[in-house]
C-alpha cells in the first residue's frame, strides 16, 4: 500500500528511525542523570544537615576517609549513610515495582500499595511484632511472607484468563482491605508500647536504616533488574493486550504472575527495611512518563529513588514538625497526586 | 504452510460457539470468513491463531496441534491481528511495529539491524512510515489500523490471520488495505485469512469464501459459487440479489431491507427521494401487501454490510 505522492525509500526510514532513537536515548539518560543527581545532592543534604549533630561536608569526605574523630564518624558512618543508601535503594524498588504493577495491570492506581502487597507486608510485621514480641530481621522476614501471601491470593482469586486486569485491581483492594482490619484487630488487642512501635513500623520510618539493610536491599535490587532485564520484553508485548501478546507468542499468564511476583518481591523487601512508606510506588511511574514519554520501569526507579531521598531529607530537616516518620512526608506529596490521578482518569475515560 | 480445523469445538462458559467444525485453509490463497453477528466466525479464527483454548479436536499447523507446539514458533509461522487492539498510551508507530519482531528476538529482546529494515518495510508498505514517530493514540482511526497492520507484517509469518482488517476505515482505505493483503499474497505468497463484514469485498478479493453460520461451515468454496442469492438468504436471512460485476467479473451482492422493493426483474427508475416521500405517505403499496417500497438509503445497494463489534 504506497501512499498517494512519493513513498519514502526503506532506507530512509530506517536512518530516520535510528536517529529517532538515538535521540530518545539521549533524552532519558540526560534526565535519569539529572533527576539521580537530584537524588544525590538530597542525600548529601540529609547526610549533613538529618537529625541533631551538624555535620559538614568536610566531615563526611574525613569520615568516609577514616580520619574524622568518633562522634563524627559513628554518626556518619553507622547512622547517616545507611539511612541515605537506605532511601536510595528503598526508592528505587518502590519505583520499580510501582511501575511494573501500573504497566502489566494497565492502570496507574494499581500499585502495590494499592493492591495488597504494602497491607500484607504490613499485617505480617505486625502479627510478628505483637504476637511474637520480636524484632528486627523476623519483623522484616514477616512483612515479607505477608506480601507474597497477600499477592498470592490476590492473583488465585483475581486473574481468570482472558477477564483482563479489573477483576485483579478489584480483587487486590479487597484483599487489602481485609488485611488492614487483621492489622487494626492486632494493634487494638496490644499494649501500648508495642502498639506504637507497630504504628510507627506501619507510618514509615527510615530511623533504624543499618547496614544489614543496605546488603539486603542491594542484593534484592541488582536480582530484581536482572529479573526485570529478563521479563521487560515479554512485558512490552503483554501490554499490547492478551490477543495481541498470544499472538507474538508469549504466554501471557506466565508473564503476568512473573511481574506480579518481582513486582512483591521488590516492594516487601523495601517495605520490610522501611515500613510502610505509601505512595512513593504510585508517583514514581507517572512521574517519570511525564518526564520522559515513552520511558521504562528503570526511569521510575530513579524517580522513586530521588522521592524517597527528598522526602525523607524533609522528614528530618523541615522547620517546625521535623523529625516526622519519611512515611508521613511520602503521604503528604502523594495524596495530591493520587487525587490528580483519579480525576485525570475520570476525565479520560 | 497449512493450517487445518479438525472437528474443532469451542466456547466461553457454558455456551459451545463452534462444535464440531473442520476447516482446511487452501495454502498460498485468500480465505475470507463471512457470516452475521454471534456466528462463531471471529471465534474461529481465534481458535485457528490459537488465541482462544479449544474445548475439543484441532486445530493443525503443518499438521501438527497448534497448542503443543511452542507458542513462540508459531508465531514464527502464523501472525493475527484480533478485533481493535488497543495501544498502550504514549507508544509511537515505529515502537508499535517493532513489538512485531518479538517472536524473532533473543533472550534480551535485542534490536538487530535486520529488525529495523523489516520494520521500515512494513511501515512503508502500509504508509505509516511518516507517522513513525507519533504515538499511535494519537492517529486517525485508518492510520491506526494501517499502523497495526504493519506490526501484523514485521512478524514476517507465511499465514496471517486477520478478524475484520477494514473495520473503521473508509472506503479508501479499506481498499486499500485489501489490495495490500492481495500483494503479500501474490509477491510473498502469504496465505491470508480473514474475517470480513463487506460481502462484496469478500467476494471480490478473497479467493476462497467460507460462510459461517451457527458456528457451521454453511458453505465453502469459490466465491462465484458460494456467494449466490440463495446462501445470503440462507446464512444472513436477507433476500438479495446476486449479479456479476461487469469490471470484475466477482459476484456482486445486492442485500434487500425490509423496505425495499422484492428482488424481481424490470423494477428499476425508482429514485430514493420519491420513495421516501412515498413511504411517509402510503402504507401498503402493491398486491403483495408489502410496506411501501423505497430505496432506504441506509440498507440499499451494495452496502451489504452488517454492524460489527462484540462479534463472536
Amino acid at each position: 500500500m504506497t501512499a498517494l505522492g512519493t513513498a519514502p525509500q526503506v532506507a530512509d526510514v530506517v536512518a530516520a528511525m535510528r536517529t529517532q532513537r538515538a535521540h530518545r536515548t539521549r533524552v532519558t539518560v540526560r534526565t535519569a542523570a539529572l533527576v539521580l543527581g537530584a537524588a544525590l545532592v538530597a542525600t548529601l543534604l540529609a547526610v549533613t544537615l538529618g537529625g541533631s549533630v551538624r555535620v559538614s561536608p568536610l566531615d563526611v569526605a574525613a569520615a568516609l576517609a577514616g580520619r574524622a574523630d568518633g562522634l563524627t564518624r559513628f554518626v556518619v558512618m553507622e547512622t547517616r549513610l545507611p539511612r541515605a543508601f537506605v532511601a536510595l535503594l528503598a526508592g528505587l524498588a518502590f519505583g520499580v515495582a510501582g511501575s511494573l504493577y501500573q504497566r502489566i495491570v494497565v492502570n496507574p492506581l494499581a500499585t502495590p500499595d494499592v493492591i495488597g502487597v504494602s497491607a500484607g507486608a504490613g499485617a505480617g510485621a505486625v502479627l510478628v511484632l505483637t504476637v511474637l514480641g520480636t524484632g528486627g530481621v523476623s519483623v522484616q522476614a514477616g512483612a515479607v511472607v505477608g506480601a507474597v501471601l497477600a499477592v498470592g491470593v490476590v492473583m488465585v482469586l483475581g486473574s481468570r484468563p482472558g477477564e483482563g486486569t479489573y477483576r485483579l485491581v478489584l480483587v487486590g483492594i479487597g484483599v487489602a482491605a481485609g488485611l488492614s482490619s487483621v492489622t487494626a484487630y492486632l494493634l487494638t488487642r496490644t499494649d501500648e508500647m508495642t502498639g506504637a512501635r507497630a504504628t510507627r513500623w506501619l507510618v514509615g520510618s527510615l530511623n533504624a536504616a543499618s547496614w544489614s539493610d543496605v546488603r539486603v536491599l542491594t542484593l534484592s535490587v541488582a536480582l530484581g533488574l536482572v529479573a526485570l532485564a529478563l521479563v521487560g520484553p515479554h512485558l512490552a508485548a503483554v501490554r499490547l493486550g492478551d490477543r495481541v501478546a498470544t499472538g507474538l507468542g508469549t504466554r501471557v499468564l506466565h508473564v503476568r504472575v512473573a511481574v506480579l511476583l518481582l513486582g512483591a518481591a521488590l516492594a516487601a523487601v523495601a517495605v520490610s527495611v522501611t515500613g510502610a512508606v505509601g505512595f512513593v510506588a504510585l508517583v514514581a511511574g507517572p512521574v517519570a512518563l511525564r518526564l520522559v514519554p515513552g520511558s521504562g520501569p528503570l526511569l521510575a526507579g530513579v524517580v522513586g529513588a530521588a522521592l524517597l531521598a527528598g522526602a525523607d531529607l524533609v522528614a528530618q530537616t523541615a522547620p517546625v514538625i521535623s523529625p516526622v516518620p519519611t512515611g508521613v512526608v511520602t503521604a503528604l506529596v502523594g495524596a495530591p497526586v493520587l487525587f490528580h490521578l483519579l480525576l485525570r482518569r475520570r476525565s479520560v475515560s | 504452510m497449512s493450517l487445518q480445523a479438525r472437528d474443532l469445538r469451542v466456547g466461553y462458559d457454558r455456551r459451545t460457539v463452534i462444535d464440531g467444525l473442520d476447516l482446511d485453509v487452501v495454502e498460498g490463497g485468500i480465505t475470507a470468513l463471512i457470516g452475521p453477528n454471534a456466528c462463531g466466525k471471529s471465534t474461529l479464527l481465534g481458535a485457528l491463531a490459537r488465541l482462544l483454548p479449544t474445548r475439543g479436536g484441532h486445530v493443525l499447523l503443518d499438521g501438527h496441534d497448534v497448542h503443543r507446539l511452542p507458542t513462540r514458533e508459531v508465531a514464527r509461522r502464523l501472525g493475527v491481528l484480533p478485533q481493535q487492539p488497543v495501544a498502550p498510551e504514549g507508544i509511537t508507530v515505529a515502537e508499535l511495529v517493532h513489538r512485531g519482531r518479538h517472536p524473532h528476538q533473543g533472550l534480551l529482546g535485542l534490536r538487530s539491524e535486520a529488525d529495523d529494515e523489516v520494520v521500515a518495510q512494513a511501515m512503508v508498505r502500509t504508509g505509516v512510515a511518516e507517522l513513525a514517530d507519533r504515538p499511535v493514540d494519537e492517529l486517525s482511526g485508518g492510520q491506526r489500523q494501517r499502523a497495526w497492520i504493519a506490526l501484523a507484517l514485521a512478524q514476517q509469518t507465511p499465514l496471517l490471520l486477520l478478524d475484520e482488517p477494514t473495520s473503521y476505515l473508509d472506503v479508501a482505505h479499506q481498499l486499500e488495505v485489501l489490495d495490500l493483503l492481495v500483494d503479500l499474497n501474490r509477491d510473498h505468497g502469504t496465505t491470508v485469512v480473514m474475517v470480513l463484514h463487506d460481502l462484496n469485498h469478500a467476494a471480490r478479493y478473497a479467493s476462497t469464501v467460507v460462510a459461517v453460520k451457527d458456528g457451521a461451515v454453511a458453505a465453502c468454496g469459490p466465491p462465484r459459487e458460494v456467494v449466490t442469492a440463495e446462501l445470503v438468504r440462507a446464512v444472513f436471512g436477507v433476500p438479495a440479489r446476486v449479479l456479476i460485476d461487469p469490471d470484475t467479473g466477482a459476484p456482486l451482492v445486492l442485500a434487500r431491507g425490509r423496505h425495499d422493493l422484492p428482488p424481481a426483474p424490470g423494477r428499476g427508475g425508482t429514485t430514493p427521494d420519491a420513495g421516501r416521500e412515498a413511504w411517509q405517505e402510503v402504507p401498503v403499496r402493491g398486491p403483495d401487501a408489502r410496506p411501501a417500497g423505497l430505496l432506504t438509503t441506509s440498507r440499499a445497494g451494495a452496502s451489504a454490510r452488517t454492524d460489527t463489534k462484540d462479534d463472536r
